[in-house]
């Protein structure tokens, strides 16, 4: 009844049943239903509470309506919109700044000017605004009482402004921008760190269990070895883009994100970059693996490889301020490092067509060789029980 | 099919593992490989099924050298018993026998059929390490038997397994010699052995040092004849031809007699002392011959 195995089917059997096992997982279905609710819970409130206009300073004007629509244009002209409201008398002001309803009030003063009562000192920001709503009040005023159309005053103050021209604009996106590249480091972090573990683990799993030389009896080891890369790999995956499906969906549902296609794009080469980035670590995670016979002993061999994630972690991290540093350039050229830094620049808009691609070969290269290498390690570890085989040994000839 | 191991050696650094050792299981034959621990029985069926490299020799089936696609037809069970702990039953014995080359179907259906005949089809949607160590020896079995293989190779089947279960696998495994498939396995069981294998191969120190049927190994080692002829001189064996005394006491003497020395030719010798009251031949069991074989 046997029948000839193709290569294609070993390695399928093999990443279906990991796929298959990892799904089931009451742990993984239980631990990700928590992590999605989370994230739409998180933006939602972050829409509710993060855009609001708590933050607008509230000012108090008593008994004085032109003082009010001065305060209201030069504090919008500035920049800091104010929250203004009419105040019947004095004392009531006084009260409300007592009770923390206002900010400021402004009380008229005899014979001339205003006395801005506050909690305890009023940002300088806010000091300017005032004064120069209160200057121009009285200017308005003065000229006024002189016979001047009031509308001509207003008509000529709102022509005088001072138009700003930026020889490097700001990127009215960068915010949304820096937030998409550090949830894109975070999770790429997480995800290669966490499911090149998974296929550590697995590995160790066949070994100790020694359900490895029945395998083996049927499969070749790289067959093995692919197969439980890529089912683990897809788990890997299937969880990202859920995240992201989830994530992108619920901020650009809520308007926290407006910058849909720079969300794609991230959201995209987020999941490219892990395949490659997985990829690169899964093979050297399973010769780890397949180097000790124990699961407590997983970390003594899976070490030097923790410390290579955090490292590319950290410099992805230092270089969200300012993506397009030389340093940041260069490591994002270097594999393993491109996998988390280039979906960072993929996001902050600095990366080039030609260094997108360019990386990619490279990082596919690299990967290419040392799964050959890591194979290697596989084959020659996987049937020794006892000691800890070490990466020296494992190496050598 | 024939399987022929021939001339296979391995040495672990400087310990020779294997040397030289070849031997072959025929068509329906039940062959029983013994050896002390450590003799090379395990790495011998590693090498079988390509879980090790030999350093020379090879592995033939019916002729041709093994490789992977001959090797998925071949029942194994490595004397490291080993099975996924958190996988079911069912799902875990499917998953194998799709890896012996099963269709999906084929092989749901091969696991009810092997499932019920072990006794453990009640156990199918249970994980592995949730049996008794027995159960998970049934398991192990069916694990080799799923595929229908042409060739079953199992190391210690016996090992470890209740006297119920010891008939069962005993009647399994004559079962599949009478289907025509050979079938190799290892045990330190020697009367279970004796009782079932058709030909018994003895290693020691990586060689293999008697092959053939229990019989003709039996009638190769030395016999022990026992003579009580009361009035018999200590030394009235000791002229004759491939007889040695082993021990006299009270005209009861006991004799070592080589292969193909005629008894009747002693008992005449015995019967010129005197009267003989007992005249008994006692064939080698398979124990004493391996004790003589790992010996010498």
């Amino acid at each position: 009844m046997s029948a000839p195995l193709t290569t294609t089917r070993a390695i399928g059997l093999v990443a279906r049943r990991e796929f298959v096992t990892q799904v089931r997982k009451k742990s993984f279905v239980v631990s990700n239903a928590i992590v999605l609710v989370a994230i739409v819970v998180g933006i939602v409130a972050m829409s509710i509470f993060g855009g609001s206009d708590d933050d607008r300073p509230t000012v108090g004007v008593v008994a004085a309506p032109q003082l009010s629509a001065a305060l209201g244009a030069i504090g919008d002209a500035t920049g800091m919109p104010l929250e203004i409201s009419e105040v019947p008398d004095g004392d009531t002001g006084r009260a409300q700044v007592s009770a923390g309803e206002l900010d400021v009030v402004l009380i008229p003063r005899e014979p001339a000017g205003v006395t801005a009562v506050t909690e305890s000192n009023i940002d300088a920001g806010l000091k300017t605004v005032l004064d120069a709503a209160v200057a121009q009040d009285a200017q308005s005023a003065a000229l006024t009482e002189r016979g001047v159309d009031p509308a001509e005053i207003a008509d000529a103050t709102a022509r005088s402004t001072v138009v700003v021209e930026a020889i490097d604009p700001p990127d009215p996106e960068q915010g949304q921008r820096v937030v998409l590249s550090i949830v894109a480091v975070v999770l790429l972090y997480m995800q290669i760190l966490m499911f090149g573990m998974y296929v550590a683990m697995g590995v160790v799993e066949e070994k100790s269990s020694r359900v490895v030389e029945l395998l083996l009896s049927t499969l070749r080891p790289l067959q093995l070895l692919w197969g439980k890369i890529i089912g683990i790999g897809a788990v890997g995956l299937l969880q990202l883009a859920a995240y992201g499906v989830v994530g992108v969906g619920a901020a650009l549902a809520t308007d926290t994100l407006t910058i849909t296609g720079t969300a794609l794009g991230v959201f995209a080469s987020t999941l490219g970059w892990f395949v490659l980035g997985f990829a690169f670590f899964a093979v050297l995670y399973a010769a780890a693996g397949s180097m000790v016979s124990r699961q407590e002993d997983v970390n003594s061999t899976s070490g030097p490889l923790m410390m290579i994630i955090l490292a590319m972690f950290f410099a992805a991290f230092s270089s969200v301020d300012d993506p397009d540093a030389t340093w940041s350039t260069v490591l994002s050229w270097i594999p393993p490092f491109s996998a988390i830094l280039m979906p960072l620049r993929i996001a902050a808009g600095v990366a080039s067509p030609f260094q997108i691609v360019g990386t990619i070969v490279l990082m596919i290269v690299v990967t290419a060789l040392l799964a050959v290498v890591a194979a290697k390690i596989y084959q020659r570890s996987i049937l020794r029980i006892g000691r800890t085989v070490t990466w020296k040994e494992a190496l050598g000839r | 099919m024939t399987l022929t191991l021939s001339h296979l050696t391995k040495r672990y650094g400087d310990i020779v593992a294997l040397d030289d050792l070849s031997f072959e299981v025929r068509p329906g034959e039940l062959f029983g490989f013994v050896g002390s621990n450590g003799a090379g029985k395990t790495t011998t069926m590693r090498i079988t099924l390509g879980v090790l490299a030999a350093d020379s020799g090879e592995v033939l089936l019916d002729g041709r050298p093994v490789d992977l696609d001959v090797r998925r037809t071949i029942g194994y069970m490595p004397e490291e018993r080993g099975l996924y702990p958190k996988m079911k039953v069912g799902q875990q014995l499917s998953y194998l026998a799709q890896l012996h080359g099963l269709s999906r179907s084929d092989a749901d259906g091969a696991v009810r059929r092997w499932t019920e005949r072990l006794g453990i089809a009640e156990r199918l949607g249970d994980t592995v390490d949730s049996l008794s160590l027995g159960n998970q020896q049934r398991v192990q079995l069916a694990a080799a038997l799923v595929h229908d293989p042409t060739v079953l190779v199992l190391d210690e089947p016996f090992s470890g397994l209740d006297p119920v279960a010891v008939d069962v696998m005993s009647e399994v495994l004559m079962e599949k010699a009478n289907s025509g498939v050979p079938v190799v396995f290892s045990s330190h069981q020697l009367d279970l052995v004796q009782r079932l294998c058709h030909r018994v191969g003895i290693i020691a120190k990586g060689r293999m040092r008697a092959v053939g049927t229990v019989d003709e190994l039996r009638s190769g080692g030395d016999a022990r004849l026992v003579v009580h002829a009361p009035q018999a001189p200590p030394d009235w064996a000791d002229g004759l031809p491939g007889v040695g005394t082993v021990e006299h006491t009270d005209g009861r003497t006991v004799l070592s007699v080589a292969p193909g020395v005629d008894d009747q030719q002693i008992l005449k010798t015995a019967l010129e002392t005197g009267p003989v009251h007992e005249f008994s031949l006692h064939r080698p069991s398979l124990a004493d011959l391996f004790r003589e074989v790992v010996s010498a």
